[in-house]
């Protein structure tokens, strides 16, 4: 029995005294040793094992512990267990998991949908889910609600948290909803903690977001018994550290001619400013830092008659080295010079991340607010695509018979058939495909799609609908065809079937498949003395290109709409003026400001739900609507060269980030704690063992004269996090009666993944999303003062070169 | 003689020498149960050491010497199997033992534990025909589990 642990076994929903070997309870277990094992946003478990008469055959249901108020439960019923010749016992082996945890870990993570008003299913268990964190959490929430009717859980959002709208993506895969949770840190860069507490007589957890941790602020902790530390160790690990570091940024909306001329065989894009002969024939599929510019900048003042600018060169290094450099070397990284000089050259690189591009997502404009808001959105009220239509047709399937030795084909065919849309009505064409192969092969509907088409025209079928009067039009099929397996060919039969034009009166639809939005003067153009028309295509006809209709998309950031990644709304034609629509927001500043329209952009609705629900999305049956104030972005578009340097920019703060945290050495700490100190209280405790106060998460103050030392000497405290602790009772001996156990703890201002899930490529690996330092976390009163040191609620902390640096 | 008694399990206390003809000698000296060590750390740089002054009482042996006479043509073996078997029961190979109540009314303690068998003699004396033993001595252990159930005080019966 070890004191700070109870047993107890639940007969028939009633917790009885002891671990009961037997539905009587005549033989029970008891604890002789345990360990319990605390880890940060990870598994709370206490992990023992226990002697049974070997005579018994134990059962181990209801078996529960409890330590600080916590209650542990055992997973399996069956646990290891052995029995040898060195002993008349068995030895069971058991570990307990935290009840929340064990709970959490029984159902799969999915994203939700609503089928009707107030019923809510499960829609996916695989998905992409793109939300800022407050709809993140109202999503886990719905979850939670789902298998936890009764108000178990609650996830909650720290009332200090400042929303700021950001969407982040978070793939899930039949995740369990504690292994989404495990994954939530390394998204969003918010701590959780669980806290469990009995309300109305139910157990309730609530999953604390954004709280602050808890801190042992009255005790530093120091070699020697007051200090409380038996040994204090400084490891150093320099292998990790570099100096110049790489990296890209993400692929879309790169623009057509990035460094490059005007294509003299597609003059709708813009050339690039900075765009020189050396880079005319290299491809840039992925966004370049902001270094890489400055140096083609200094290159072209020197070699193509820029005008040099001798004050920017002495504090930029990119542009001064392509101003000087006699040989093309562009560069493409950030550099420590402090940390070169010391350690040389280290080069280090940072994954491509996605999540960097040009984009308008949280730019500010003077006097507008943020750019990427939406000022107002029409839809209409009817969602039932089949409202008002009527059949006109039904025509002949259209096939081919494939047999091909190769693992992918495409295939185009015509129906000879035509049919007509009668003057006054829009048409639009439902289909099936037609497949009839074997299981090795496929067809790539992604990559498909059928359509009406005349001599002058084509229209989609399916999402598009309005086919305009007049004809007689073909049908026709496009189609990709894949085997599932390399060097299997092909055979079936491929194309449409049940192939159904519907009509409806062109001016007295009730449903439309386009929906529309204002936006503000986003590029802060102005117009002149010109045409509504004219200055539309002055404005736009650089960004869209010749993707209008086809690549050029809006998506949202913020809102309902930002729920799925599949929600991608076509840009179906010219954005037109319309200063009609206006909207109040804030400024930078917090100023409440009315923002007039500039642009009204028609949209074209999704079809990523019409297979599961049969409507467009979005519409007001199963699921939200855009509203005015959501956020949204563009993709598939030229942005103006402006927002391409901002997002240069940005990836280079990012690396650069990356490089402060690594180009010098970053010690970690190991200490032993003395438990007599710990469980003995001395009056700076405050009435409160120090034993009793350490958990995972806790903040903690280390301090040694010889070893935490700043770069002028001086002795500097620590806050550290404690990111596992565990309490460990070793079997009684006549030397030890282990009344107090062995505490163990893992410090780090880092806070480290836990690795039970597949890694998301790209998007999380990069150092500000693989940690939160400390002082992310305290969430306080700080700043940075110029000698690198740093002030935490008026203590001030030299941390060193590499802590010292923290952004805050 | 020195009187003390015995229960063995549930059964009745018994006088030791009239049950079982075991003549009180001697036990042990103990005056409570000894103590499990205090949880210590100590530093180079820091006179003495530091201790968590909480413990609990340890288990421990008490030791008692009997004194066996063998009645007239008895083997004083014969006594010493039967109180032997009296201290557990059998299931196969498998012996269970009894808790035993110890009452030392000379030293006045009262020892609970779990007893071992007395499986060899510290002296034996044999009568003149050489027939059986007639006299032995023999150190009798009983295992304490469970401190607080014994009393170094016990009242005068």
């Amino acid at each position: 029995m070890i004191p700070a642990i109870s047993e107890h076994t639940i007969v028939n929903g009633v917790p009885q005294n002891g671990l009961w070997l037997d539905p009587q309870g005549t033989n029970k277990a008891t604890l002789h040793q345990a360990t319990v094992s605390f880890e940060e946003m990870g598994e709370r478990t206490i992990t023992t094992q226990v002697r049974v008469d070997g005579a018994i055959a134990p059962i181990f249901n209801g078996w529960e512990l409890e330590f600080r108020g916590e209650t542990f439960v055992l997973p399996t019923l069956k646990p290891q267990a052995a029995k040898e010749n060195t002993s008349r016992s068995s030895m069971i082996d058991l570990v307990f998991t935290s009840s929340p945890i064990h709970e959490l870990k029984r159902y799969f993570f999915a994203e939700m949908t609503q089928i009707e008003q107030g019923t809510i299913m499960i829609d996916k268990y695989v998905s992409s889910l793109r939300l800022s964190l407050t709809d993140f959490v109202a999503a886990f929430n719905r979850v939670l609600d789902y298998y936890f009717p009764n108000g178990d859980f609650v996830m909650e959002l720290s009332s200090s948290y400042e929303e700021t709208n950001e969407v982040k993506e978070f793939p899930i895969d039949y995740m369990y909803i504690w292994d989404v949770l495990l994954k939530f840190h390394e998204i969003y860069g918010q701590t959780w903690k669980m806290s469990t507490a009995t309300v109305e007589g139910r157990r309730v957890t609530t999953i604390l977001v954004g709280f602050d941790s808890e801190e042992i602020d009255n005790h530093t902790f120091e070699y020697g018994f007051d200090g409380g530390l038996l040994r204090f160790e400084r490891h150093v690990e320099d292998t990790d550290i570099y100096n110049v570091l790489l990296g890209r940024g993400g692929e879309k909306n790169i623009p057509y001619r990035y460094f490059k001329d005007v294509d003299p065989y597609n003059t709708a894009w813009s050339a690039d400013p900075d765009a020189i002969p050396e880079l005319s024939t290299v491809y840039f599929s992925r966004l370049l830092d902001a270094n890489f510019r400055r140096y083609v900048q200094g290159w072209k003042a020197k070699h193509y008659g820029d005008t040099y600018d001798p004050v920017r060169a002495q504090t930029d290094w990119a542009y001064q080295k392509g101003y000087t450099d006699t040989k093309f070397d562009p560069v493409e990284y950030v550099k420590d010079d402090d940390s070169i000089a010391l350690y040389g050259v280290r080069q280090g690189k940072l994954d491509d991340n996605d999540d960097i591009y040009p984009t308008i997502q949280g730019i500010w404009l003077d006097g507008q607010g943020r750019a990427d808001e939406v000022v107002d959105v029409e839809i209409t009220a009817e969602d039932d695509p089949n409202a008002e239509w009527d059949v006109v047709t039904r025509l002949p399937n259209i096939y081919q018979d494939v047999d091909s030795s190769e693992s992918s084909e495409r295939i185009t065919i015509n129906s000879e058939t035509t049919f007509s849309i009668p003057e006054g009505r829009v048409g639009r064409m439902e289909f099936a495909w037609l497949e009839e192969h074997g299981d090795a092969v496929r067809i790539d509907t992604t990559n498909s799609r059928a359509y009406a088409w005349m001599r002058t025209a084509q229209y989609d079928a399916g999402a598009a609908s309005n086919i305009p009067a007049g004809g007689p039009y073909h049908y026709a099929a496009s189609m990709s065809i894949m085997a599932r397996v390399i060097r299997v060919g092909i055979t079936g039969r491929f194309g449409i079937r049940d192939v159904a034009i519907h009509s409806t009166p062109k001016d007295n639809i009730s449903y439309r498949q386009v929906f529309t939005i204002w936006v503000k003067n986003i590029w802060e153009t102005t117009q002149g003395d010109e045409s509504d028309l004219t200055y539309a295509h002055r404005v736009w006809d650089h960004i869209l290109g010749d993707r209008l209709g086809n690549a050029a998309a809006v998506r949202f950031s913020s809102g309902f709409m930002a729920s799925s990644e599949d929600y991608e709304f076509l840009i179906l034609k010219l954005p037109e003026v319309d200063r009609t629509k206006s909207i109040t927001t804030k400024d930078e500043n917090g100023n409440t400001i009315t923002v007039a329209s500039e642009w009204k952009i028609t949209l074209v609705r999704s079809d990523a739900e019409y297979e599961a629900t049969g409507l467009y999305v979005p519409n007001t049956t199963t699921g939200g609507c855009p509203v005015s104030g959501d956020f949204f972005f563009f993709t598939g578009i030229d942005l103006p060269i402006q927002y391409v340097k901002w997002a240069e920019e940005r990836l280079t703060n990012e690396k650069e980030k990356s490089i402060r945290e690594n180009a010098w050495t970053n010690p970690t700490w190991v200490i032993s704690l003395d438990k007599v100190r710990a469980h003995t209280l001395q009056d700076e405790d405050y009435g409160e063992l120090l034993a009793d106060r350490l958990d995972a998460g806790v903040l903690v103050n280390i301090s040694d004269p010889r070893f935490t030392l700043d770069m002028e000497g001086r002795r500097t405290t620590l806050t550290l996090g404690i990111r596992s602790v565990s309490f460990t009772w070793n079997e009684p001996s006549d030397k030890n009666p282990y009344l107090v156990p062995d505490i163990e703890i893992v410090l780090s201002d880092k806070i480290e993944y836990q690795q039970d899930y597949d890694s998301v490529k790209g998007e999380v690996n990069y150092i500000q999303q693989n940690y939160t330092t400390v002082n992310q976390v305290k969430n306080i009163a700080k700043k940075t003062k110029q000698d690198g040191s740093l002030e935490i609620d008026g203590k001030i902390n030299y941390l060193g070169p590499v802590i010292g640096t923290v952004e805050i | 003689m020195i009187k003390v008694r015995l229960q063995i399990g549930d059964g009745g206390i018994v006088d030791t020498e009239n049950q079982y003809g075991f003549i009180y000698l001697d036990s042990d000296k103990r005056v409570g149960p000894p103590s499990k060590g205090f949880e210590k750390t100590s530093y180079p740089e820091e006179e003495g050491e530091h201790i968590l002054p909480k413990t609990v009482d340890d288990a421990f042996d008490y030791k008692v010497k009997f004194f066996i006479q063998a009645d007239s043509l008895a083997n004083a073996n014969a006594k010493i199997s039967a109180f032997n078997s009296a201290l557990y029961t059998k299931s196969g190979d498998v012996k269970t033992y009894k808790p035993v109540t110890f009452y030392n009314d000379y030293k006045r303690h009262k020892i609970v534990g779990y007893p071992s068998e007395i499986a060899e003699a510290e002296e034996f004396w044999r009568d003149r025909k050489n027939q059986v033993n007639d006299v032995v001595v023999v150190e009798w252990n009983i295992r304490v589990t469970k401190p607080s159930l014994c009393d170094f005080n016990l009242a005068a019966v």
